[in-house]
């Protein structure tokens, strides 16, 4: 009986779910850091343009590899000049816009592909789960940049193919993870009780289940996101990803790497912005399956 | 079977046979969770099945609530036979055969308030707007007693407050059978008093033809009309609650009964004495072999 009157103090406790309980859970500075940071690194992508002082192409020869303004260099040139002139702190913000545009939209892939063939697998069973699942363990056995660069240097380089190729990566651990929880609600939960009420199946999964995947997925994402930073990264590094005159962290990396000894600046900004980047939603990620995890079942005992 | 629409539920040699794991080579192993059970429940009748763990009764409730098609064997429901489970006339059939289940909080979303899914369920069936839905859902969570509750979540009702809310849910559809596949099992036993007391007012109110599928023999006897006794997957007797309860016939029902715990030493003598001739059903302490 004592649970009466514990909830009647808190009737609106769960009323948003995860969210809520994020919120009651008070992260710690790290995250707050860590949170604040990609804030920042979103707010760079979405005003690219207010915020950089120069265009990422904008050239000046008489400006070439100029260092940071505070060790001597131009007032106007924050992160120095690269090998053509250009602004350094204005291409990593652009560089930032892309990789994130592109992190985002290969994240909304994956998490897409990876959610619904994972419900597909769980709700028809048999072949079609053999199927699903052995495309499962194909993608997590084969080495995902070999194949991205074999499909990118067959098919040529254009942006919408290597946003899907990169979004396929990882599609296997929301596979992975929609199927389990479909299964465990299907078997004896919910989700089979609600159908032996006579609910369609498909309102079960839209009206049920997804819902409450979400929070697991949400954590997914942010394991996910950043390996995907990296990809693009590593794709763009080796000349395969962004093109020139397009920039992306990567692709600074890689440019910046030839004058690694002369003019350190011009690589090693996008080397710490995707380090801080990937850290940060690394410690998110860790962060919010701690919160969450302990109250999937969404009891509060 | 004469020409009326017999009412009630008739089942005729049901079988599940489950295949436990494929071999490399030869044929699989087969498995029967259910042996040719023929078995009847009429309208407003509550049939008890009990039996140990394993021995088919929850399974032998899901063919007969249609959620699992049996291997053979046919279910009549008032004349009518379960369509393929999960087609649209099988939904359809639901309204009438509901499941309560062995844990509440599992079998409900912990994301929408008990009003909430309590209206799901009235309104998959029943085109009715949503003011009237509310109203009929609301008198429905009035009657088990939950009608200052419906905006509460799963997570902040108790558990025999929760079995409230699924009984709710099932009973909201106006169904003809319900099921109750260990339904008060999870809950301590003056919750269970509670609960069974609801089902038994419902059942009258209903008119419910009700299967009570329990381990747990007193509860199941107090319940009953009729009970039959499952063991590996057979129905071994079925009958009268209180001529089976006084006296059985099979050797598996006596044994079954003696495992009732007794009010005191001096009636489970006695009762030991009736059943098996003064020789203890339960080995005393002093009699275990003694550990090493």
């Amino acid at each position: 009986m004592s649970g009466v009157e514990l909830s009647l103090q808190m009737p609106a406790l769960r009323r948003h779910g995860w969210l809520t309980r994020i919120w009651k859970s008070r992260p710690p500075l790290v995250i707050g850091l860590c949170l604040g940071w990609l804030a920042l690194v979103i707010l760079a992508a979405l005003f690219a343009e207010f915020l950089a002082p120069f265009s990422f192409a904008e050239q000046s020869l008489l400006k070439r590899l100029k260092p940071p303004s505070v060790i001597g260099g131009p007032a106007e040139n924050l992160f120095g000049t690269d090998d053509l002139g250009r602004d350094v702190f204005s291409r990593v913000i652009y560089a930032m816009r892309t990789s994130i545009l592109i992190a985002i939209m290969a994240t909304v892939i994956g998490a897409t592909v990876g959610t619904v063939l994972g419900i597909i697998a769980a709700h028809f069973r048999g072949w079609v789960d053999d199927i699903i699942m052995m495309l499962v363990d194909f993608q997590a056995s084969v080495p995902f940049l070999i194949v991205a660069l074999a499909v990118l240097a067959f098919f040529g380089n254009n942006f919408l193919l290597l946003i899907i190729l990169i979004g396929l990566f990882g599609w296997d651990g929301y596979a992975r993870i929609a199927r389990g929880l479909v299964l465990s609600t299907n078997g004896q939960g919910y989700a089979f009780a609600i159908r032996t009420l006579g609910v369609h199946p498909a309102k079960v999964y839209l009206r049920h289940v997804l819902p409450n995947m979400l929070g697991v997925i949400m954590v997914q994402i942010t394991l996910n996101f950043p390996e995907i930073i990296l990809l693009e990264t590593s794709l763009s590094f080796l000349g395969l990803g962004v093109q020139p005159p397009g920039t992306s962290l990567g692709l600074l990396l890689g440019e910046g790497r030839n004058y690694l000894t002369t003019a350190w600046w011009m690589g090693i900004p996008a080397g710490v912005v995707i380090f801080l980047t990937t850290l940060a939603i690394s410690l998110v990620g860790d962060w919010l399956r701690d919160t969450l995890d302990p109250n999937l079942g969404g009891k509060g005992e | 079977m004469t020409g009326t629409v017999h009412k009630g539920v008739v089942a005729t040699n049901l079988v599940q046979a489950y295949s436990s794991g494929r071999r490399l080579w030869g044929k699989a192993d087969q498995f029967r969770a259910v042996d040719r059970v023929n078995l009847t429940i009429a309208e407003g009748e509550t049939l008890g099945i009990v039996g140990e763990s394993g021995s088919g009764k929850s399974t032998l409730g899901r063919m007969i609530a249609g959620i699992e098609a049996p291997t053979s064997g046919t279910v009549s429901f008032w004349g009518e036979h379960y369509a393929r489970v999960g087609t649209p006339q099988w939904r359809r059939q639901r309204r009438h055969v509901q499941v309560v289940f062995q844990n509440p909080a599992a079998v409900v979303d912990p994301r929408w308030s008990i009003h909430a899914q309590v209206r799901e369920a009235l309104t998959t069936h029943e085109a009715l707007d949503l003011s009237e839905a509310d109203d009929r859902t609301q008198a429905m969570l009035a009657m088990v007693g939950l009608g200052s509750m419906g905006k509460r979540l799963p997570h902040q009702l108790s558990g025999g407050q929760l079995q409230r809310a699924v009984i709710a849910r099932a009973l909201v559809l106006n169904p003809r059978l319900v099921v109750c596949d260990e339904a008060v099992s999870a809950l301590d036993v003056s919750v269970q008093a509670q609960i069974i007391n609801l089902l038994l007012n419902l059942r009258q109110q209903f008119n419910l033809s009700l299967m009570f599928i329990s381990h747990d023999l007193s509860v199941v006897r107090h319940i009953s009309h009729r009970v039959g006794v499952m063991h590996a997957g057979e129905l071994l007797e079925i009958g009268d609650s209180s001529t089976l309860f006084d006296n059985p016939q099979h050797d598996y029902t006596r044994r079954l009964l003696a495992a009732i715990p007794a009010d005191s030493p001096r009636q489970r003598r006695q009762r030991d004495i009736n059943a098996f001739g003064g020789r203890s059903a339960v080995p005393a302490p002093r009699q275990l072999p003694v550990q090493s």
